[in-house]
Formats: C-alpha cells, structure tokens, sequence
C-alpha cells in the first residue's frame, strides 16, 4: 500500500504543475509586417504576405494575444471560407491584451480558415492562435 | 525507512512546487504598462449573466455598459479575473462577439483616448476590403466618432454615448480613416486604414 503512495503522490504534483493546456490547437508567433509571415493554407484568391492562417477546421475563436509594446499598428484577426474573409482590426494600441472573435460575430460558421494578418502601421510581435 | 523516503519525497514536491508558484507569478507581473489612458472607463453597467457561448470564449462576468442600434457593449472579467471588454449583438444580450482582455491583473491600458474595432470583409474577385461596421470604446471627453472614405468623403458618423459608439456606413466604402472628436470639437484621435 504504501509503496503504492510515493507515484500516487508524485502524479498528483506533476498534475498541480503541468502548465495549463493551451487553449488554441492552432498558433503562430511571430513579427506581423507587410512582408511577413507568408506561411499557411491561405485561401488562394488572397494568399498575400503578412497572413498566417490556420488549416480549415470548425473553429469556435481565432485570436491575438500581442505582450509588447503598443504601437500604432493593427492585425486583421478573423477568419477565411471560399468565398470572403471577413475580420475585425485588433488595435495594438491598447498594451498587453488578448483579442478574440467569435466566426458568428462575423456573420460566418461551418468550415473556415482562421487568419490573422498584418494591416496597418508598424510591424509587430504577436502570437495569432484559434481554437475549436 | 519507506516512511523516510515519502516524508522526503513530500518536501521536495513542496519545494518544486513553491518555486513553480514564485516563477509564475514573477512572469504573469510581466512588465509595467506604458503610459497611457486606462480603458476603466467611466460607465460601469449593470451586471448580466454571460452565456453559454461566452462562457465558452472565457468570459466570467459581464457587466452590460449600454446599447447602440443593434450592438451591445460589456466591460467585465475573464475566468482568471482579468478586466475585459466587448461586444456582440444586442439581440442576445450576455453573448460577446469580440473581446479584449488584459493579459494579467492590470486595467487595460490604450495609447489612444479611443479603442476602435473596425469590422471589415473582402469578397473573392473584389480584391477590396469594405468597412461593415466601427464598434469602438472611448474615454469620457471624446465626443463623436466619424468615418471618412479614401475620398475624404464623410461617410458616417456617431456620438459616444456612456462611453461606446457604433458607426455603421450608409454606402459602400473601404475602411478609410477613423476620427475622434472631443465636446469642444477637436480632433482628438485618428487612424487611417487606408493601407489595408
């Protein structure tokens, strides 16, 4: 029994400081500009540079977490099907934040890309992620 | 001596542990926000339960600022107590659609007196981003939100009421420029997204 008590303990503190599990299951870190990332399975009418896009999946959430600096610049975060791309600018001017849209708020659902992408202003660090 | 090896195992896991907890907690205080106009603005709300669906987005209180046309605007917290903001569509009040949330325990804080959120979409074969929406927050002296197209042609415009404003264009227009106007009329805020 007791010997049986030593792993049962040790699980259960590997379990209080495992860190928590990531709430996206698709992410990209990086410097947004005009020039980069030009990474990812963006919808080939609009596969430009400074995208990064997910795979098509039935996300729920694509986001922004940005932990610099403000700065006067802003991502287009949101999401991709055939047809459109629709998204909203998450400003960079507000300091260590975390930007999230729902595919709803945007009029869309189903089966989608989710994207973010540099639009304006000065290149900028930032971590895009969606969850599903 | 089985006894021993537990006791020790037991202080060792406490020690890990309290060292995992300091490492944390020095890396959430992350460091100091810049200068700037805090996003506790001056219209507080009145409490609503989130939805389902905002719960499922992280959202854990919700407190209702005000109504414009059709938006709804919320400030409130997210599951590890961090100060939210948001929006969504007033027809389902308590379900956000955006957010923007602290990253710790500190306000928001903007480099601007207004925190604007264009919406915008492009069609496959327009090859045009087109403003569908301006859903924003601003500090209590801003006044009125306009929206001016690559023309410079004014093509909507709305008074901050509590604190939020929602402009939604009348015509067919690309993003453009954003400006926001204090009580006396000055210009206090622009942003261009003409580049886009």
């Amino acid at each position: 029994m007791r010997g049986r008590l030593l792993p049962l303990l040790a699980g259960a503190a590997l379990l209080v400081l495992a860190p928590a599990a990531s709430a996206g299951i698709w992410s990209w870190t990086g410097t947004f500009s005009s020039t980069n990332p030009h990474a990812g399975p963006c919808i080939w009418w609009h596969s430009g540079q400074g995208q990064a896009c997910s795979g098509w999946n039935y996300w729920n959430t694509s986001a922004v977490n940005n932990s610099g600096a403000p700065n006067d610049g802003s991502l287009l975060v949101g999401f991709q099907n055939s047809s459109r791309i629709r998204g909203k600018y998450d400003p960079e001017t507000v300091c260590c934040a975390q930007f999230r849209v729902t595919p709803g708020e945007l009029g869309m659902g189903g089966y989608l890309i989710a994207q973010t992408e540099y639009a304006t202003g000065s290149p900028y660090y930032a971590t895009a992620w969606a969850s599903s | 001596m089985r006894r021993r090896s537990i006791r020790y195992a037991l202080v060792c896991i406490l020690a890990v542990a309290g060292l995992a907890a300091a490492f944390l907690a020095h890396a959430r205080s992350g460091p100091a926000a810049e200068p700037g106009f805090p996003a506790t603005i001056g219209a507080s709300g009145r409490p609503i339960p989130p939805t389902a669906a905002s719960r499922a987005v992280g959202i854990a209180s919700l407190q209702l600022i005000g109504t414009r046309g059709d938006r709804a605007f919320y400030r409130g917290t997210d599951a590890e107590h961090h100060p939210c903001l948001g929006a969504g569509n007033a027809s389902d009040l308590g379900t956000v659609g955006f957010t923007l949330c602290s990253n710790d325990e500190r306000p928001l804080t903007a480099a601007n007196p207004v925190i604007v959120v264009p919406d915008v979409q492009m069609t496959q074969g327009s090859g045009q981003w087109e403003l569908v929406r301006v859903d924003g927050f601003a500090a209590d002296n801003v006044a009125r939100v306009a929206v001016t197209n690559g023309a410079g042609a004014v093509i909507a415009q709305a008074p901050v009421v509590n604190n939020v404003f929602s402009v939604v264009p009348s015509v067919e227009s690309d993003p453009g420029t954003i400006r926001a106007y204090d009580h006396s009329g000055k210009l206090v805020f622009s942003q261009s997204y003409g580049s886009s």
